[in-house]
Parts: C-alpha cells; sequence; structure tokens
C-alpha cells in the first residue's frame, strides 16, 4: 500500500490528501463512453439509413456473431481505457504531512514520479485558476518553489480548491518553522531517509 | 411501387486462406493474451500504490463485473463464427 512505501516518519501525521478535481476525470470517462458507443452507432446507422434514401436494405442476420464478436471485443477495449483513465487519477495525489508534501504523479503504468519536499524548504506557494471552466468549479494549478536551487520546484494542475490547499500547505509551513525554532536540536535532516 | 432487394453481406474474411472462423478464434487469443496481461498490470498498481484498500477493492470488483461477461460474449461469439 501507498501509505506503507511513503515511510511516514515518527510523529507525523498525514493533513490532506488531494487528488485532481472531478471534473478532470469525468470528461475523460465521458469520452471513453461515447469511444464505446461508436461501434453501436454506426451499426444503427449502417441498417438504418437504406430506409431514408431508399437504397437496397441490408441484412446482417447471417453475421450476428460476427457483429456481437466486433462489438464485445471493442466494448471491452473502451471499459479498459476508461480503467487507465480511472486508475491514473486515483493514484496520482498528493499527500500533504505536517512535515513533507509527497507529490505522486501517475503519468502512464510505467511512468511514475513521487517527488517530496519538506515544508521548511518551501519559499513560496502560489495557485493559479485560468478558464471559465477551472473559475466554474473552482480547480486549478498549484506550484511551488523550494529554497535550494538544486531542487526542482513543483507544479500539479487541476487540483481542486487549490486556495484551500494553499492555505493548508502554508499553516503547515509556519507551524514547522515555529517547530523548528523553539526546538533548535531538531534538524530538518533528522529523518530516517535524508 | 417497386421495393428495394435485400443485399446481404459477403464472407468479410480479410484473409483469404484463412477462414472467418479461424480468423475469430485467433483474434480472440490475442484479446485474451492482451487482457490476462493487462489485468496482472492493473492488479500490481492497485495493489501496490492504492491509497485505500477499499477502493482498490471495489475497483478489482467492477472491473471483474464489467470485462469477464464481456470476455464471455467474445468468446462464445468466436466459437460459434
Amino acid at each position: 500500500m501507498l501509505i506503507n512505501k511513503l515511510s511516514l516518519e515518527p510523529g507525523e501525521e498525514i493533513l490532506k490528501i488531494a487528488r485532481k478535481h472531478w471534473f478532470v476525470i469525468t470528461t475523460q470517462l465521458i469520452g471513453a463512453f461515447m469511444t464505446a458507443i461508436v461501434p453501436l452507432i454506426m451499426l444503427g446507422f449502417f441498417v438504418e439509413l437504406p430506409k431514408f434514401v431508399g437504397g437496397p436494405e441490408i441484412n446482417l442476420s447471417g453475421h450476428a456473431s460476427m457483429i456481437t464478436f466486433g462489438v464485445a471485443t471493442w466494448l471491452l477495449l473502451s471499459t479498459l481505457s476508461a480503467f487507465v483513465v480511472w486508475t491514473h487519477y486515483y493514484l496520482d495525489l498528493w499527500v500533504i504531512t505536517d512535515r513533507r508534501i509527497i507529490a505522486v504523479e501517475q503519468i502512464h503504468f510505467f511512468n511514475r514520479n513521487v517527488a517530496i519536499f519538506r515544508l521548511e524548504r518551501l519559499q513560496d506557494i502560489e495557485f493559479k485558476i485560468k478558464g471559465l471552466i477551472p473559475t466554474f468549479f473552482n480547480y486549478g494549478t498549484i506550484s511551488a518553489q523550494t529554497a535550494g536551487h538544486m531542487e526542482a520546484n513543483f507544479s500539479s494542475p487541476h487540483m481542486p480548491n487549490p486556495d484551500e490547499l494553499q492555505n493548508i500547505i502554508q499553516k503547515a509551513m509556519d507551524a514547522r518553522l515555529t517547530d523548528l525554532n523553539n526546538k533548535p536540536n531538531l534538524s530538518s535532516f533528522d529523518s530516517a531517509g535524508e | 411501387m417497386e421495393t428495394a432487394p435485400n443485399v446481404s453481406l459477403p464472407d468479410i474474411s480479410i484473409l483469404p486462406m484463412l477462414p472467418t472462423g479461424d480468423m475469430a478464434t485467433f483474434i480472440f487469443y490475442i484479446v485474451l493474451a492482451f487482457y490476462a496481461i493487462f489485468t496482472g498490470i492493473l492488479y500490481y498498481h492497485w495493489n501496490t500504490y492504492t491509497s485505500d484498500v477499499a477502493v482498490a477493492t471495489v475497483t478489482y470488483i467492477v472491473y471483474f463485473a464489467l470485462t469477464i461477461p464481456l470476455m464471455i460474449i467474445i468468446a462464445s461469439s468466436a466459437l460459434i463464427i
């Protein structure tokens, strides 16, 4: 399981798990559904068209099993593509803890990027909501800059309620910095794996 | 009024040396292999990277509930062809 693999530090608390906005996956699943029904529409069109244009009627009764085979195969492939969409949506997430941000990007089945950013190294976090639909559904791109120039800045599009996410991260950053100032012996590199 | 004649489709085997039934069986085996590999990959990802076991379980149930009947339909129609 992912949470076991992330190996949280002792006492580390998960504040929020965020995934991309539901509108994104809905549009992709509608696309998969529309693709699935294409052969059924084509078949209906193919059979019904001669009635309207007066051409010869097409008799497909002898090919019922062939048509069933083709349509079922197409539906299976469309279903599998819908599960690819769902898998990428669900496994692509941000885990915000009281010490780190863990950004998991599931690009393809065999292309997975996991980035971990410590809150005390974050300098600036901003979000951008651009366009009519993102404004209406309140989702946008959230991005952050880290202090070290060796570390990459990161951003993630289509995040829901980016203002709320920004507030959570900002409060966690402030709390973490206060904690580190109050306990000078608590280094930012005290955790396992760093 | 004169009615339009019925038109039946000809044998639509793509390869002349391979009968339609054999071709359908061949395609079915390819689909079956693809399905088996895809299922393995999907299971691996959900088993390894999910953050919620309940969601993974529901995903497995929905996946097999949708795809197994389709595989049965594909297999039975390939046998009939």
